[in-house]
């Protein structure tokens, strides 16, 4: 009887150990198979929305491209080309027929367009390029460029950096191209009436701080409903994607916006004057 | 059932023939592992045969021959600094243990259910691996993969009958129930074996 039972014990042990075992494994497998292709689509859906983005980024560098053209052409043939007009006119006009002071008159004001139109291309070419960002740096070009601001809208402008330091040039470039853009926004639509741009540099990042206090905007929507002037922004993060470095931007309407630029400087510092801040 | 899995190693015997020369490295040893055991079986059976009906020395040595092959089968996911001390302890102890304490002419109890327990080890080792690198795209073109699985089930299944060995092969009744279900694992075993050396490893 004892002998009965304990084979009985011992086959109930071993039918629900190997059973067990068996569902265990069974278990183990599709768990594993299931987790890893939910991590595997995990993994393609987050290289499709990167892929995207960049696709995004490169578009909006095409286009903030365009445009730049699209105003550069605008301007010369506003300005450059109205004002060229003018002169070729009171060029073709004098000849030695005409009474000396009407000579005079023409001449005199074909002198004065020629004058107008040398200022013309100086403010163009300053916008395109500044020679301060060329010659003083980044810093010095970005102050010049805000006190621009303080003079034409009157808005209270406070500019602050730890430092004046150099680096490479092409970055140099394209964060000004940033600021450039910011401004124009807040110049554009804001209706700002103070405007904070910090320059923060640390040994190897320097972080820039810029804010406006006006209008703001939903920029969820903006982004979203494909909106032809989001390039603006697209390209600003595109032009600090190509340097390695992040874009925080915030705003809400009424909020005003708040940008933070860090950007990564390893091995780009040409010179430093480390003397002290700039206000 | 029990003849079934006496040749069932044959199949994947003649595949890793077949894709000798394009077979990677765990896939080799693999092939020898189930060469060895195919060639282990038939000797068992010989001797039955002949009617030398104690060949449960030719299990000890099994053992030691599986646990050693398996681990070099396994060796990428074995950390670098044990492997060599656990393949070469165990084969040691199995041995020790074979010769002297549990008899050749007796079943290894022990050595089976240890054996059984690393592999297992091993072959969960490699699914987290696989998870943890995510590199693999495609789990089912990775011969890794169904030695694993097969390995995974045989063990996991054969454990139990490994563990109650000794008290069930007394009873003839139990003794062909459970040595048929052990069949069965081994069928399962290496039709996991023939898919891993008939697959070409892809990512």
């Amino acid at each position: 009887m004892d002998t009965a039972e304990n084979l009985k014990n011992i086959s109930f042990q071993l039918t629900f150990g190997i059973v067990g075992m068996i569902l265990l494994t069974t278990f183990i497998i599709i768990f594993f198979v299931v987790y890893q292709r939910r991590l595997l689509q995990q993994q393609l859906s987050a290289q499709q929305v990167e892929a995207a983005y960049q696709k995004e980024l490169i578009n909006a560098g095409v286009l903030a491209q365009e445009a730049e053209r699209e105003r550069i052409a605008t301007e010369l043939h506003d300005s450059i080309g109205g004002l060229l007009s003018a002169t070729k006119v009171y060029v073709a006009n004098v000849n030695q027929q005409l009474a000396p002071e009407q000579f005079e008159l023409f001449k005199t004001k074909a002198l004065q367009t020629l004058n107008e139109n040398i200022g013309e291309v100086r403010t163009i070419t300053n916008d395109l390029f500044p020679q301060s960002l060329d010659h003083a740096g980044l810093v010095i070009a970005s102050r010049n460029l805000m006190e621009k601001l303080k003079d034409l809208k009157q808005v209270q402008v406070n500019f602050h950096a730890n430092e004046e330091r150099r680096f490479d040039k092409d970055s140099e470039k394209a964060i000004f191209r940033v600021l450039q853009e910011l401004i124009h926004n807040t110049l554009k639509h804001a209706e700002a009436k103070q405007v904070n741009l910090d320059f923060h540099f640390e040994p190897d990042r320097l972080t820039i701080r810029y804010r406006d206090d006006g209008r703001g905007f939903d920029r969820q929507a903006y982004m979203t409903k494909k909106n032809r002037n989001s390039f603006g922004l697209k390209s600003m993060e595109s032009r600090i994607a190509f340097l390695n470095g992040k874009v925080n931007y915030e705003t809400s309407p009424g909020q005003g916006v708040k940008v933070e630029l860090s950007i990564p400087l390893l091995n780009k510092t040409l010179e430093s004057d480390t003397d002290g801040s700039t206000d | 059932m029990a003849n079934i899995a006496t040749y069932a190693g044959l199949l994947p015997g003649i595949i890793a023939l077949i894709r000798l020369k394009k077979l990677t490295r765990s896939q080799r040893f693999l092939a020898i592992l189930v060469w060895g055991g195919t060639v282990i079986g038939l000797l068992a059976y010989l001797q039955t045969k002949l009617e030398i009906y104690n060949n449960l020395y030719l299990l000890h040595i099994y053992t030691v021959f599986n646990f050693v092959l398996m681990g070099f089968v396994f060796r990428s996911v074995i950390p670098r600094k044990i492997f060599y001390p656990l393949l070469i302890g165990y084969s040691a102890f199995a041995s020790i243990y074979s010769i002297w304490i549990e008899k050749l002419q007796t079943m290894n109890v022990l050595n089976r259910s240890i054996s059984a327990f690393l592999i297992m080890f091993f072959a969960l080792n490699f699914f987290l691996k696989t998870l943890k690198e995510m590199k693999v795209q495609r789990l089912e073109r990775m011969p890794m993969f169904w030695i694993s699985i097969g390995a995974l089930f045989y063990n996991a299944g054969s454990f139990f009958i490994f563990l109650f060995s000794k008290d069930i092969t007394p009873v003839e009744e139990l003794w062909h129930t459970y040595y048929g279900i052990h069949s069965t694992f081994t069928i399962l075993l290496y039709t996991f074996y023939a898919t891993a050396l008939w697959i070409q490893p892809k990512t």
